[in-house]
This record gives C-alpha cells, sequence and structure tokens, in this order.
C-alpha cells in the first residue's frame, strides 16, 4: 500500500476521531489504530505518523490509557508491551513517538524536559537493545514479525533524533549498576557490553580508555569489556581459551604470577570474569600461591586454599570452564567466605562433580544453558557461584520471589542443607518437606505459582530447586488458608528453618479484611529492629517480610517478599561517589518515569524524609532489578548507601512504610512506649496515602 | 425547550448521533455504564431492563424520567423493545403500543400475525418436548409427501425472543432432534424451511407510511453483507416495498423501525423470515450512512416521536428516487478457535481499490503486566466501498474463505 494511501487513510480516521465528541472516543479509536499500524510498517511511515503526533495527541488517542500522562511512564515497562504487541503495543509505540517529539523539542510538556524525555528515551534503547538494534539473533526470534519492523521503525527514527552518545552513557552506567550488584547470572551485563564493542567500537586497549577524547563512559565500559574480553595482555592476545591455555604452557613463573594478578583483580573490581581465567586456574591448580593470587583472595581465604588444597584443585579442574567462567568468582568469594571449613559442604561438593542426574533434571539444565557442557558440570559451577555469592540470586521473570528468598537465606546460614536440598532433587527430582505434621512430597503436589515454565534465565541451582520449593511453597500456604492470621506466620518458619523467629505481625486482618492496629505493627517494628528502640542489637538472621509494592506513582501493586539483612546507620562520607550517580541517573533517567510534581508536593506531606540519623534498612530484592522506584520518593538503591553487593536499601522509614508482615522474637523486644508517636505518625500517614487507599482501615486495638 | 427522546440501551453510536442532532435526550440503560455517562456528561437513567416487579416498572421509569421531560422512546437492543413499547404507551396514551411490542418479542405470535396479515409464512407450531418436534416434523414430512427414504425435511427451531440466529437451530432429520437439542431449548418456535435467498430490510416508519427503505443483500449471514444490493434483488425493489407495507400495516407499526427478514424464491414470491424492533447488526447503520449520506441512528430518532413534522422527515431522507452511486459492504471477521497469535491482512486487500479500512486490532501475544493490561478487540471488521455491487459480492465471497488471523 502506497505511502499516500496509508496517511490519507489515517488522516480521514483521525479526522473523525477528532470531530467526534469525548464520549465517542473507543467508537473511533480502533479506525485510528488499525491505520496507524499500516503507518507503523516501515521508516517513512513512521515518520509521516510521528509529524503527525501532535494532531494524534489533540484527538485524545492516549486519553485514558495507562501512556496519558508522560512523566508518569516507567523506562522498563516499554520493552515488554512493545514485545506484546496488539493495542498497548500500538499505543505505547504512539506514546514513544510522543516522548521523542518532546525530546526533540517538537512539543513541549510542563512536566517533562527536553532532556528527561532524551533521557528516558535513551533508557528504553538500552534497556531493550535486540529491539532498538536488531542484530537478527537469538532473542528476537520470539518477536513476531509485526513487532520486530515496528520497533525497527520506531527506534530508527528515534535514532535520527536522539544522539548515540548518550546511549552510550546510559549503557555505561547500566553496566555498572547491574555489576554492583554483583548476580550470579551475568548475560545481561555481557549482552550490554558485546554491544558496546559492536555498535561504538570500544576497545579492551587501555591506551584507548587513557586518551584524553575517552569519556568516563568509555573507561567503564573499556574496563568492563575487559574483564570478559581479555583483562591482561596475553589474553587479549589468546582470545580462543585454548590457545591462551597453550600460551600459558610457554609462560615463565613471572609471566604466570602477572597473569594471575592482572586476571584477579580485574574480577575483583568489576564482578566479571573472561573466559581466559578458567584456563589460567586450571593451570596453576596445583600451585597455592598463584592460585590466591588469581582469585583475588583475602587472608581468610588463603588459610582456606592451605587448609583445602586439593579439593579446591579438584573442583577447578571438575567446574570451572571456559562457559562456566562466573564461576571462578564464586569459588574466591567460598573462600574468602570460609565455607569450605563447615565439613557438610565439603562433604557435598565432593559428591556432586560424580553424581548421576535424574533424566528430567539433566533435561532442564541442558535446556537453560547454551554449552555442550555436561549439565552436572554447570550444576555443580552454579552451586559455587550461589554459595560464593548468596545475594546474587534473582528470581528471574517468575513469581517465585519466596523459593529465591529462600535460597539466598541457606547460602549464607545453612550452605551445607542447601547442597543437601541440592543433590537429592539432582538425583531424584523430588523434594520433601516437612509441614506441621504432615511431610510434602513435591513430585505429586500441583504447580505453584511459576506453573512448571522453566525460566532459561535462572542459574542451574535455580532450575533445579526453584519449581519444588515453589510447589512446597504453594501447598503449605493453601494448608495455612483460612486461619486467622496470615498464613506466613507458619509457612515461613516450615519453610526456611528455625532461624526465622516464632513471633509474627501483619498489618492485615483477614478477619475483618482490613489493617488493623496499624500504629502497634509499626511500634513492634521498631522495638524490634530499629537499634535506637530495640536495645541496640543488629539481626542475627535475615528475617523474612512481605511488602506491598507499589507503582512509581504510589498506588497499590501486589505483594512482594523479600529478606530483611540488616539495619544499619549510613554516614555519607567522600568514598560515596557513586551516591550522587545514582541521584543523577534517577534525575535523568527515571526522571520521565518518576512522580510527577503533584505527586512530589504529596510526597513531601506523606513520606517520611529519610531518618536524620541515616538508619537504612538493608534488604535482598530477588527481582530481577533491585533499583526500583515505588512512587512518592521511595526508590531503593543497590549501591552508595552502603550496600554491600547484592543488598538494596531504603531508608527506616520508607522500608517500613511498605511492609505489611514481619517475623520477630517477642521475648527480644524493646519498650514499645519509648517508639516516639511523631515516629510512628510519620509512617502511618505514608502507609495510608500509597498502598493504604486500596485497604480498609480500622483503628480498633487489638492486644499486641 | 422541546421534550427529551430516551434511548433504552447504551450504544455510543446512538448518543453521539443524539447528540448532533442536537434535540434534548436521555440514555437509559444499566447502572454500570453510568460513571462513563457522568464523564461525558450524558443525561442518563439508570436501571436494570432484566428485572421487572412492583418497584421496578414502566410506571416507576416513567416516573424517572420525567425531569427530563421524555416523551418518546427509542428500543436499541432487543431486551429494551417491550420496556419501550410500554413507555410509549404511557406518553401516547394508547395501551395497544405496548401490546404491539409483544409482537416483536415472541416469534410465535409474529408469526401468527404475518399470517393473519396476508403474508406468506412457512408452517410453524409452539413446542415444548423434542417429542413435539417430532410430530411436528412428520406432519411437514407428510404434507411435502416425502417417501421413505427421501430423508426428513428441514425444520428451524428458534427461542420465542433471542435475536437474530441466536439459538437457532437447524434440524436435517429426527437424528438432530435428539443430537441437537437439549430440554433448556423449550418452549420454542418451530418452523419449516423457507427455500429462497434471504436478506435484510431497513424501514423507518412514521404515521404508519415507509419514509425511507433499505435492502441489504446478505453474502454469508452473520458475516457479510452489503448496500445497496446487487441488480437482481435491486429490481425487487416494488414488490419488497409493497410486502413491507402490508407487514407494516399489518402490525400497526405507526412510528420508529423495522429490520426484517425476507426470503425472496426464484419465482418472486417473498416469504417473511421474522422482524425486529430495533437497531440492526452487521453494521448496517455505518454501511446504510456511508450510501445514503444520513445518520440512520437520527433517523431512528426522528421517526420515532410523533411529534416530528412532515417537512422535517421530507427534508432529512434522500428523496425517492435517489439513485446511490456508492456500494458499502463489510465483513466480519471472527478468529479461529483456540489461540490467536497474529493478524496477517492480505496484502491484495489492502492494495484493492475497494479497500477501505478495518478494525482489526493484532492481537497481544502476551500477556502484559502491572497497570498496562489492556486486550485489544480479537476480531473486528473490514469496511470496503466501491461502486460495483458485483464486484463487491465477489470480494466479499473471497474473503470469506481467509484466515485474518493465525
Amino acid at each position: 500500500m502506497t505511502l499516500q494511501a496509508r496517511t490519507e487513510r489515517f488522516d480521514r480516521a483521525l479526522a473523525t476521531l477528532r470531530d467526534a465528541p469525548a464520549l465517542a472516543v473507543p467508537t473511533h479509536r480502533p479506525k485510528v489504530l488499525t491505520a496507524a499500524t499500516a503507518l507503523m510498517r516501515d521508516a517513512e511511515g513512521m515518520r509521516a505518523l510521528y509529524d503527525r503526533i501532535e494532531d494524534v495527541l489533540d484527538a485524545n488517542l492516549l486519553h485514558d490509557t495507562p501512556w496519558q500522562h508522560p512523566e508518569r511512564l516507567v523506562p522498563s515497562l516499554v520493552g515488554g508491551t512493545l514485545r506484546a504487541g496488539g493495542e498497548v503495543g500500538l499505543l505505547e509505540t504512539i506514546s514513544e513517538l510522543r516522548m521523542l517529539a518532546l525530546a526533540s523539542g517538537h512539543l513541549r510538556h510542563e512536566k517533562v524536559t527536553t532532556d528527561q524525555a532524551r533521557a528516558f528515551l535513551q533508557e528504553v534503547m538500552v534497556l531493550d537493545l535486540d529491539l532498538a538494534f536488531p542484530s537478527g539473533s537469538e532473542a528476537e526470534r520470539d518477536v513476531p514479525p509485526a513487532v520486530a519492523e515496528r520497533a525497527q521503525a520506531l527506534f530508527a527514527l528515534i535514532l535520527e533524533h536522539v544522539p548515540l552518545d548518550g546511549v552510550k552513557d546510559t549503557l555505561a552506567r547500566e553496566v555498572r549498576m547491574i555489576m554492583r550488584q554483583r548476580p550470579i547470572v551475568t548475560v545481561r551485563a555481557r549482552t550490554l557490553l558485546t554491544f558496546a564493542r559492536d555498535r561504538f567500537g570500544v576497545t579492551t586497549d587501555p591506551t584507548d580508555a587513557a586518551t584524553d577524547a575517552a569519556t568516563d563512559a568509555d573507561r567503564i565500559l573499556a574496563e568492563h569489556l575487559a574483564a570478559i574480553d581479555g583483562p591482561s595482555p596475553l589474553s587479549r592476545r589468546h582470545a580462543d581459551p585454548a590457545s591462551y591455555a597453550r600460551a600459558l604452557e610457554a609462560a615463565d613463573d613471572d609471566a604466570l604470577r602477572a597473569e594471575a594478578e592482572t586476571l584477579g583483580a580485574s574480577m575483583r573490581e568489576t564482578g566479571l570474569v573472561a573466559k581466559q581465567h578458567p584456563m589460567l586456574l586450571r593451570h596453576v591448580a596445583d600451585r597455592p600461591e598463584l592460585l590466591a593470587l588469581a582469585l583475588s583472595l583475602n587472608e581468610g581465604g588463603l588459610q582456606q586454599l592451605r587448609d583445602h588444597h586439593e579439593l579446591v584443585a579438584s573442583l577447578i579442574r571438575s567446574a570451572l570452564h571456559p562457559d562456566t567462567e562466573q564461576a571462578v568468582a564464586g569459588l574466591a568469594e567460598v573462600l574468602n567466605g570460609g565455607l569450605l571449613a563447615r565439613p557438610p559442604v565439603r562433604a557435598a561438593l565432593q559428591r556432586l562433580p560424580d553424581l548421576e542426574l535424574h533424566p528430567t533434571v539433566h533435561e532442564n539444565i541442558r535446556r537453560s544453558v547454551h554449552s555442550d557442557l555436561p549439565p552436572g558440570t554447570v550444576l555443580l559451577a552454579d552451586a559455587l557461584s550461589m554459595l560464593g555469592q548468596p545475594l546474587g540470586i534473582s528470581q528471574g521473570w517468575s513469581p517465585t520471589c519466596q523459593s529465591a528468598r529462600g535460597l539466598a537465606l541457606w547460602s549464607q546460614y545453612a550452605p551445607g542443607k542447601l547442597l543437601d536440598m541440592v543433590i537429592t532433587v539432582a538425583k531424584s527430582d523430588r523434594l520433601e518437606m516437612r509441614f506441621e505434621s504432615a511431610v510434602l512430597d513435591s513430585s505429586i503436589l500441583p504447580a505453584g505459582l511459576a506453573l512448571e515454565k522453566i525460566d532459561l534465565s535462572l542459574d542451574a541451582v535455580s532450575t533445579v530447586l526453584v519449581p519444588h520449593l515453589d510447589r512446597i511453597y504453594n501447598e503449605m500456604m493453601k494448608r495455612a488458608a483460612l486461619r486467622a492470621d496470615d498464613g506466613h506466620k507458619w509457612v515461613n518458619p516450615a519453610m526456611y528453618g528455625h532461624w526465622i523467629p516464632t513471633g509474627f505481625r501483619s498489618a492485615f486482618d483477614p478477619v475483618t479484611q482490613s489493617i488493623a492496629a496499624y500504629d502497634a505493627f509499626v511500634r513492634t517494628f521498631y522495638a524490634a529492629f530499629h537499634p535506637a528502640w530495640n536495645g541496640g542489637h543488629q539481626l542475627a538472621y535475615p528475617s523474612p517480610v512481605g511488602l506491598f509494592v507499589t507503582s512509581a506513582s504510589g498506588s497499590l501493586l501486589g505483594f512482594h517478599a523479600v529478606s530483611l539483612l540488616r539495619v544499619a546507620r549510613h554516614v555519607p562520607d567522600a568514598a560515596d561517589e557513586v551516591a550522587t550517580e545514582r541521584t543523577a541517573v534517577s534525575g535523568a533517567a527515571g526522571a520521565a518515569g518518576r512522580a510527577a510534581a503533584d505527586d512530589a508536593v504529596a510526597a513531601a506531606n506523606a513520606d517520611p524524609e529519610p531518618d536524620p540519623d541515616g538508619m537504612r534498612a538493608y534488604f535482598l530484592n530477588p527481582n530481577a532489578e533491585g533499583r526500583q522506584d515505588w512512587g512518592h520518593g521511595v526508590e531503593p538503591t543497590v549501591f552508595g548507601h552502603g550496600e554491600r553487593p547484592g543488598e538494596s536499601s531504603l531508608p527506616f522509614r520508607q522500608f517500613l512504610s511498605r511492609l505489611y508482615a514481619y517475623h520477630y522474637n517477642p521475648t527480644d523486644l524493646g519498650e514499645l512506649e519509648a517508639v516516639p508517636a511523631d515516629e510512628v505518625a510519620r509512617v502511618s500517614r505514608a502507609a495510608r496515602s500509597t498502598w493504604g487507599e486500596a485497604y480498609f482501615w480500622t483503628e480498633a486495638v487489638l492486644a499486641g | 425547550m422541546p421534550h427529551a427522546t430516551a434511548l433504552l440501551g447504551w450504544s455510543l453510536p446512538a448518543i453521539e448521533a443524539a447528540q448532533k442532532l442536537g434535540k434534548p435526550y436521555v440514555v437509559v440503560s444499566f447502572p454500570d455504564f453510568e460513571p462513563y455517562a457522568k464523564e461525558h456528561g450524558i443525561p442518563y437513567v439508570s436501571w436494570n431492563f432484566s428485572e421487572w416487579n412492583e418497584v421496578n416498572n414502566s410506571l416507576t421509569l416513567a416516573e424517572k424520567l420525567k425531569p427530563h421531560d421524555a416523551q418518546v422512546a427509542v428500543p436499541l437492543y432487543e431486551e429494551t423493545v417491550e420496556w419501550a413499547g410500554a413507555l410509549n404507551s404511557i406518553y401516547r396514551s394508547d395501551p395497544t403500543v405496548h401490546n404491539r411490542s409483544f409482537l416483536f418479542r415472541n416469534k410465535a405470535i409474529m408469526k401468527r400475525k404475518a399470517l393473519l396479515s396476508g403474508l406468506r409464512v412457512g408452517l410453524f407450531d409452539e413446542v415444548r418436548t423434542k417429542d413435539e418436534v417430532r410430530t411436528f416434523m412428520d406432519r411437514v414430512n407428510q404434507a411435502q409427501i416425502q417417501a421413505p427414504g427421501d430423508g426428513d425435511v428441514w425444520v428451524h427451531l428458534k427461542p420465542f425472543d433471542a435475536m437474530g440466529t441466536v439459538g437457532h437451530r437447524l434440524l436435517r432429520s429426527k437424528a438432530d432432534i435428539d443430537a441437537k437439542l437439549s430440554d433448556s431449548d423449550f418452549p420454542s418456535l418451530v418452523e419449516s424451511h423457507l427455500s429462497g435467498r434471504e436478506f435484510s430490510c431497513e424501514a423507518f416508519i412514521h404515521d404508519g407510511k415507509i419514509r425511507f427503505l433499505n435492502v441489504t443483500e446478505y453474502v454469508k449471514l452473520g458475516y457479510s453483507n452489503f448496500i445497496p444490493p446487487g441488480p437482481e434483488l435491486a429490481s425487487k425493489r416494488d414488490l419488497i416495498w409493497k410486502q413491507m407495507q402490508r407487514l407494516v400495516d399489518g402490525f400497526g407499526i405507526r412510528y420508529g423501525l423495522i429490520h426484517p427478514e425476507w426470503f425472496l424464491t426464484e419465482n418472486d414470491e417473498l416469504s417473511f423470515g421474522e422482524v425486529a424492533n430495533r437497531i440492526p447488526g452487521g453494521h448496517m447503520f455505518e454501511l446504510i450512512e456511508k450510501v445514503f449520506g444520513f445518520s440512520p441512528y437520527q433517523a431512528h430518532i426522528l421517526c420515532s416521536d410523533p411529534a416530528t413534522t412532515e417537512e422535517e422527515i421530507e427534508a432529512f431522507f434522500p428523496p425517492k428516487d435517489f439513485v446511490p452511486d456508492t456500494v458499502a459492504g463489510c465483513l466480519m471477521v471472527y478468529p479461529k478457535p483456540g489461540y490467536v497469535e497474529r493478524l496477517s491482512i492480505p496484502a491484495e486487500l489492502e492494495e484493492d481499490p475497494y479497500f477501505e479500512d478495518h478494525t482489526l486490532i493484532e492481537p497481544s501475544a502476551h500477556k502484559v503486566g502491572d497497570d498496562r493490561e489492556g486486550y485489544g478487540n480479537h476480531y473486528g471488521t473490514v469496511f470496503l466501498r466501491g461502486s460495483d455491487p458485483d464486484r463487491m459480492k465477489e470480494l466479499l465471497v473471497h474473503y470469506q474463505g481467509v484466515d485474518f488471523y493465525a
């Protein structure tokens, strides 16, 4: 169909919509959308649509849709909606054209500046590289052709107006922030870096990055790219791991020492591991002093290596291959964390390499990795990663936050039990757990929340365990339903183990179906967890808590399980250069997606300002991404506020204002009445003005 | 201030047309639509049409409509026809208006009235059990002198009050009676099969006279139709008009719209199928507007109101000898049962000069989370427009066999 015919059809449909009264928009919208679809098919059509964007907006096409207010949009949601296609995909595309018009100054909006719109689009492109810069490979395969064509036409147009340099800056920040969280699965960071290399010509040559023309982004990208492509001159010359291994054969001791130091340091700095790195470890497996350098071990790690050198050498040979390179970092942390001092851990790690996998488990792991390695090897490697980086776990794209939270907890406090579960399930494809007087067998339970679909973005330990944990968790919740309190009260201790204290408080009262005795809920939390009111002690173990997740505008989205890890004071200091960067990023990239100006006013009234004494809650959020925006200024951060890798944090009050349930130890509680009424009132106001709007509140005082 | 027209049922195109007509109106429909009405300043009376008792009846509805000064009621949907009849009885102080509305709501009474009015109808009966259907089939077999081995005659079973093809069962044999019918299908109407081409008419009536008659050609019932009809059907316009006026006279219809279906046999005889008193389906109003240049929704309102003057009527409709130069048709697209993944519109359809536009929104391939949920229509309509009815028919027949959703 010619461009002219398509534009005429669109203009005709749009004129009908524009001339219709507002009440008739639903009648006329379908024809405008289908005519727009025909325009979105190619570059010239997309441009024609962009030229008409003002008329499109005047015709109220986005009115009464989630895209109505550009200042409330969130870059991370764009890709999913574009991929979904359908009416939402069409409206999303139009919304992006509006953002482009704002970014290029063709349109003005009182709440979105040109810079904010540009940052929004750059963020979208970095988050959706496969759509924005298609290469005809992997992930795009499951996108329908119509969606791919549309995305291509859209992003080609965006790139005409939005400088690619800005995309590079966003890319660099994104890589850095992902890696600050030290994830177990590093596919995302590697994809971004490969893209930076192929598209922006970022090289690993340190002299390039050192030139005056190099920007911060160049340096960050070069450093991280080097970490995966080749941190040392020798590894850069021998990108192929086999060829690198041959080069090591010829290297003298000084050269080996230099390699070990360089690769070890690169891994420590970036969290990323090169494919050559496992070859180096295999080569020096019998030389503890070189191993210690290559693994960048601390004092404790070095001692562990001396004590268990034989086991370490055998783990290196069985688990570390170019395709399991990231497990090098896991092994290093296993040693630094002293895990090999535990006999059950040693026993399990000795057993895992020779384990015969159940055929189903074998197949599930095989499908989730792009490697010819035996699934057992991948499982062993990922077990090392999980033990070494318990907070690097992610629930992936499945609603299995509870299972992920359990894996992280066990890997920190019961690594032997965790490995035992891995071995049990790997061998038999079933798992048993006790709940009250019953034994639950995962192999005969119905599917849980995740509906049995294997999430291919997960590590192998999660691939093996999560389907079983999810089914058991679901069964426990079923058995605890209809009791007079939240089922988690009984399920969490049964599921996670005896670390979970038996005291439990929920803000929601199932009997009256309302938020009841909220002040006592807040007061108890202070008395249990805030050092100023609990007698100054720290949490002994992570505590599972339930959260109300709220959108960027503060409204209730749903429930989420996280673990409270610790509560500590954070005083910003000079070492926190990243803190300001976080602000810069959320100020720019998050700006358009952030609370509207009116929301900001509401936030000032409603949300507690950070505690003046800088007390923060540090927690594990098993979401694929810990950086989030819960509205009204509540934005969990992942670094720059004293977070350890993998931790999220919020000011104590803000964290509490999104809680709905927690466990505590009733015999180890501070004085409830000592918590100032003013503190309680601040939290309560914040809760009521956000998720609390979705609930009925009762003031009835219940016995605490 | 002039009185208002009450529109019974929720239809955005009807409301839009009423607003553009510039006469006072008030919409009566279920409470669900009230927020939308309020938001858009639509005069609204919230009403539950499916309830009828001592507090929810036409007298209380008339009372609720008093502040709006409604003096005419227009039924937009099948379920509102007798409500409109009851209200108009009150407004015109004539109880027979209400009774007459039952002619449209019970197909057995409708058939009897048609027979008494001198229209050709099939043999029909009211049945309560499968046995009675068998007996009916036997009688028709006998009358048609079916010899053993000839098989059974075809018989249709229809609920008394459902719209269009809802609940309609074609019974080709005794075996079908057991296979296709269940106890919940009774009581209902059975009727011998009428041969001939089926088509529909839309007639706007004021003061007992047909003021405008449209004839719609069906390509496939429920799937595709176009306006005005091809030459063959068009040549029967006088015959159709005569039978339509007979129907209007026989049913005693004074004001409003009727939408009957007829069967035209090879020897130019018309059999009466059934008649409705509400907006027709199949986008017919949209097609009429394209071809004749007036809003059928507005025509519906004007003709329903006894106070509309002859001059207004004259000025509103095209002259009787108006020959349209446009043929407008549409194809309703249904997805195949099962999971629909993508929309594929044949390129040659969009290239065709007759192609006008469509409302086929591509399906969403994935579930979209958060508050971004939204679902497109999983089916829609292709609109065609041209000048040659034969070409129109050819296209509609061709694209009927095409799968738009894969």
